[in-house]
């Protein structure tokens, strides 16, 4: 029985032992396999695309120069935009500047920028200010006086896909060696002594935790927290635990230290710009002190390593003294390791942070950016603009971007207040408008306000919505007329040419057509200038019948229009759908010379590496005789000093403009398109489910237009239209364009008679 | 993290790789570490290649064979023509920009200078020499039509200037005669010998496009 039971047991035995080994063997081959996985894993995440960098759009680079009206308000603004912060002393690193002598002086230190196809390394330069206007530039490092200055282009926002992190890669070697040590003496002091897993901080944190009955300190290495934020949430499980551990000692068998703390440096999250995320030590550096890492002094270095722990708790933005405390914490750790002496220490401790409000990236030009992005959607897929960190420069400018979004807010709400009927309709659809602004002799979109409130709709009515121009159309009218002449060979036409303004009748086909005048009053004869000044509707169509209505519309295709327009005889007044864009850029020519240039928003898109994949040139194309462009243009200047226009006076603006207004005969779109020597704007006011608006362009659209003007100009000097020698009209007043004497044409003299 | 995981395999991979603990990493052969790619340094200057420029060196590289003599516009035309600074001060910023504009030519720097031109413009858009300069920086990168696109304003707004206006006329002749117009190179440089009788690009120009226009006819 004995004998029998042993010999059982040595058989159960040597079966459990079997059975042990094959297990073993299993789990050692389980654990392989699992181990090749995770390799694979970080293999995969550490050479291939760690981060997605969204593009970054940026407004229009500002110059300026000596006798520009410019105050010390608006360059401190655009400075502290700009993320340079305020110096007491004399600037001495990039980034800096200060006011000094009742804000007669300021001095800057450039920043370095990466413009398209060049460098700029920043200097130090002063400008003098004197009566408001730039007085001298001067370079502070050679003292050269400078004839104008760039200052780089401000970022308006970034393409983001669902994560928004604002990230600068650094290389390890670009970040100083004291942030490299202070980083490892807080977070992982024994990094390169251990293999991606330190027993003795495991065990230390075990300890610490027991006895003060809680998770007050922990144990992981940088390496596990690198593997934490790569891969792992940051639940608190033990099965998390393990696998954090296994792939940091996968990883430190892979790469090299310094490769790891590399990707723990671009990687670590530092903190929270209103939606975005701060990620690494160059963006954390950027946004807290705006600095680069090399310029940090030992307290805001000590206080950046300090933020990893909890970055919102001790942001210097949230409070000032938590962060002290945070940043003293990290200074007596650094002073005891011997990272610094003593004296710097003392040194450090006396540094406070200034308050300061963090630098908010807001999209303020919301329109203009999904614009850029729908043309940019034609070259590049989604992936690359929210993840390949291309750097986009537009032509944006966000000081008239900004006058443009106020004008047109308050205009709209000053129409609701003035108009009660306007408010009662908004309840189903409500009043919205829309404006862009264009640089007639380059074609560059310098602002767009898509609508009223971007949150609300982002349906973009300057470059989607396909609304009737009215007489906004007309101008391509009189071009017709004076570029043909008459097609029923009753010769040319001028601006001093009669024609007739009363009723009548434009048959076509088998149908027929009677154009009214707004107001049902008609003038008799009248000039040509005459009829655009009023805008006459029976006069503007009995030139358009004598010309022929394929003229006009071949003339409005030439001038940039691009929706299609059909071959009706009311196509003169305007009873067509375009888009607010294409007009815009039609005018264009005609603030031109006749010269049309081609609208541009994007200039220049880099990668990420700064090599230019493609740039946009101004481009231009004589689509008018400067003659015919100069007559037309003064029938413009005439709308504004005679005509429908002329409010514009009594509104305030004085400066040299042309323009005309547009109704539509059913009051449902009002507009105003005119432009100054420097800017062309076009308005559109109107209801999105086209509900009768009752207001003409000179009563809704024209006061916004003036508002614009009067803030977009107010800095810029007066002058005047520089009409092409010899273009204007023979014997032409300069300053109206009007010709003196008796009418030109035959019927014109048998009328005077 | 999406990947799953058995807990014992985990453990037992754990307890397999924590007896390499505690070693200094630097003890690990170097044969195992993989680097990643560098990034590219971020300094320097990079322009973009230029084009071999029409009617440079040799001079011929616009128009096939036979040789003609070196054509006129190598340089930049009339360096010495005076451009007016005239007295608005954004003017004067403007012009000195067409100025920094003008020296990039020489140096050969043409899409650099053309975008220092669009600067100039955008800054001053009535500054006549920005348009003419421009017809010259696309005539050099070879955007013969631009370039005569520019032309179209720049003769314009400098018609009251006789020996800009006789140097519009020769670019034109130039752009033409590189796009095969000869006819209207002549023409163009005619015009321009009659505005300015001694300038020497018109006669060149002239003198090269009746050559030209005789070697194709033969």
């Amino acid at each position: 029985m004995k004998r029998g039971f042993k010999r059982f047991l040595i058989r159960f035995l040597k079966i459990v032992a079997a059975l042990l080994v094959v297990l073993g063997l299993a789990g050692a081959a389980l654990g392989a396999w699992y181990v090749s996985h995770l390799s694979g894993v970080v293999k995969a995440k550490f050479e291939g695309r760690k981060w997605e960098f969204p593009s970054k759009i940026y407004a229009d680079s500002k110059i300026i120069y000596p006798g520009m009206y410019l105050s010390t308000d608006e360059v401190r603004d655009k400075l502290r935009r700009l993320g340079y912060r305020v110096s007491k002393a004399r600037p001495r690193t990039k980034g800096e500047y200060r006011i000094l002598g009742k804000n007669a002086v300021i001095e800057v230190y450039l920043h370095d920028f990466r413009y398209p196809l060049r460098d700029f390394r920043g200097f130090p330069v002063r400008i003098s200010l004197k009566s408001g206007t730039i007085h001298r530039i001067q370079r502070l490092d050679d003292n050269e006086v400078l004839p104008s200055l760039e200052l780089e282009p401000e970022l308006v926002t970034g393409f983001y896909d669902r994560v928004r992190e604002q990230r600068r890669v650094v290389r390890l070697d670009e970040v100083p060696a004291r942030v490299r040590k202070t980083v490892l003496a807080v977070e992982d002091e024994r990094f390169y002594y251990h293999r991606g897993v330190d027993p003795v901080a495991v065990m230390r944190a075990f300890l610490a935790n027991v006895r003060r009955g809680g998770v007050v300190q922990g144990g992981s290495t940088l390496t596990q927290q690198l593997m934490k934020n790569f891969f792992l949430g940051s639940e608190r499980t033990l099965e998390r635990k393990v696998k954090e551990a296994l792939m940091a000692l996968i990883t430190e068998w892979l790469y090299t230290k310094d490769q790891i703390l590399e990707n723990y440096l671009n990687e670590i999250y530092l903190g929270q710009n209103g939606a975005q995320g701060i990620f690494g030590i160059w963006e954390a550096a950027r946004f807290y002190f705006v600095k680069e890492p090399e310029q940090l002094t030992v307290g805001e270095t000590a206080l950046l390593a300090g933020l990893i722990r909890a970055p919102n708790r001790y942001s210097p933005y949230r409070s000032a003294g938590e962060a002290t405390r945070r940043r003293n914490v990290v200074l007596a750790k650094l002073v005891s390791d011997g990272i610094i002496t003593r004296r710097a220490y003392e040194h450090a401790l006396q540094e406070v942070f200034e308050k300061r409000e963090p630098v908010r990236l807001t999209n303020s030009a919301p329109y203009f950016t999904d614009y850029v992005k729908k043309e940019l959607a034609e070259h590049y897929s989604e992936d690359t603009l929210t993840a390949e960190g291309l750097r986009i420069f537009t032509s944006l400018d966000l000081e008239i971007q900004q006058a443009a979004e106020k004008a047109l807010s308050e205009g709209l709400a000053r129409l609701e207040k003035d108009y009660r009927h306007l408010r009662k309709t908004a309840k189903q659809d409500d009043l919205e408008g829309a404006l862009v602004v264009i640089k007639p002799q380059t074609g560059e979109i310098k602002a767009m306000v898509g609508g009223r409130d971007y949150g609300k709709s982002q349906f973009n009515r300057v470059a989607q919505a396909k609304r009737q121009p009215g007489s906004v159309f007309k101008p391509f009218v009189y071009l017709a007329a004076l570029t043909h002449g008459s097609a029923q060979g009753s010769g040319s036409y001028d601006s001093t040419t009669y024609v007739e303004d009363t009723p009548f009748t434009w048959s076509y086909g088998e149908k027929e057509w009677a154009p009214q005048n707004y107001n049902r009053s008609y003038e008799g004869w009248v000039t040509l200038r005459e009829a655009m000044e009023k805008s006459l509707n029976a006069a503007t169509a009995r030139i358009a019948q004598d010309v022929g209505i394929g003229k006009v519309r071949e003339m409005a295709y030439r001038m940039g229009i691009q929706s299609r327009l059909p071959l009706l005889p009311s196509l003169s007044l305007g009873a067509v759908e375009v888009t607010p864009l294409e007009m815009a850029g039609a005018y264009s020519a005609l603030a031109n010379n006749g010269v049309r240039t081609h609208l541009l928003s994007i200039k220049n898109v880099l990668d990420r590496d700064g090599d230019a994949l493609e740039k946009r040139h101004i481009r231009v194309k004589r689509v008018l005789s400067p003659r015919v462009a100069v007559d037309v243009h003064n029938m413009l200047r005439g709308v504004v000093e005679r005509g429908t226009a002329q409010r514009m006076r009594a509104l305030g603006f004085t400066r040299p403009a042309a323009g005309k207004t547009g109704t539509t005969n059913d009051s449902r779109d009002a507009w105003f398109a005119g432009y100054t020597p420097d800017l062309l704007a076009l308005v559109w006011v109107g209801f999105d489910r086209q509900s009768e608006l009752g207001l003409s362009g000179s009563s809704a659209a024209l006061p916004i237009w003036t508002d614009f003007m009067k803030r977009a100009t107010s800095r810029l000097p007066v002058v005047d239209f520089v009409t092409p020698p010899g273009a204007s009209a023979r014997g032409a007043d300069p300053r109206t364009g009007m010709v003196p004497g008796p009418p030109r044409n035959a019927l014109a003299r048998a009328v005077a008679r | 993290m999406t990947t799953h995981w058995p807990h014992a395999a985990a453990w037992l991979s754990l307890a397999a790789l924590l007896a390499g603990c505690g070693v200094p990493a630097a003890s690990v052969p170097p044969s195992r570490v993989e680097r990643p790619p560098a990034p590219r340094p971020g300094t320097g200057l990079p322009t973009a290649p230029a084009p071999a420029e029409p009617g440079s060196g040799t001079g011929l590289s616009t128009v096939p064979s036979p040789s003609p003599p070196a054509p006129p516009a190598a340089r930049v035309p009339r360096p010495e023509l005076p451009m007016y600074q005239g007295s608005s001060p954004r003017r004067v910023a403007s012009v000195s920009r067409t100025e920094r504009a003008r020296e990039l030519l020489r140096s050969g720097q043409y899409t650099l200078a053309l975008m220092e031109l669009e600067r100039s413009l955008s800054l001053d858009g009535s500054n006549p020499y920005a348009h003419y300069y421009l017809a010259v920086s696309h005539y050099r990168l070879r955007n013969f039509n631009a370039s005569l696109d520019f032309l179209e304003v720049a003769e314009a707004v400098l018609a009251s200037d006789r020996p800009w206006l006789a140097q519009t006329l020769v670019l034109r002749g130039d752009n033409l005669r590189a796009l095969g117009r000869f006819k209207r190179a002549r023409a163009a440089y005619r015009k321009a010998l009659t505005l300015d009788p001694a300038n020497p690009s018109a006669h060149r120009g002239l003198l090269w496009a009746r050559q030209r226009s005789k070697a194709v006819s033969w």
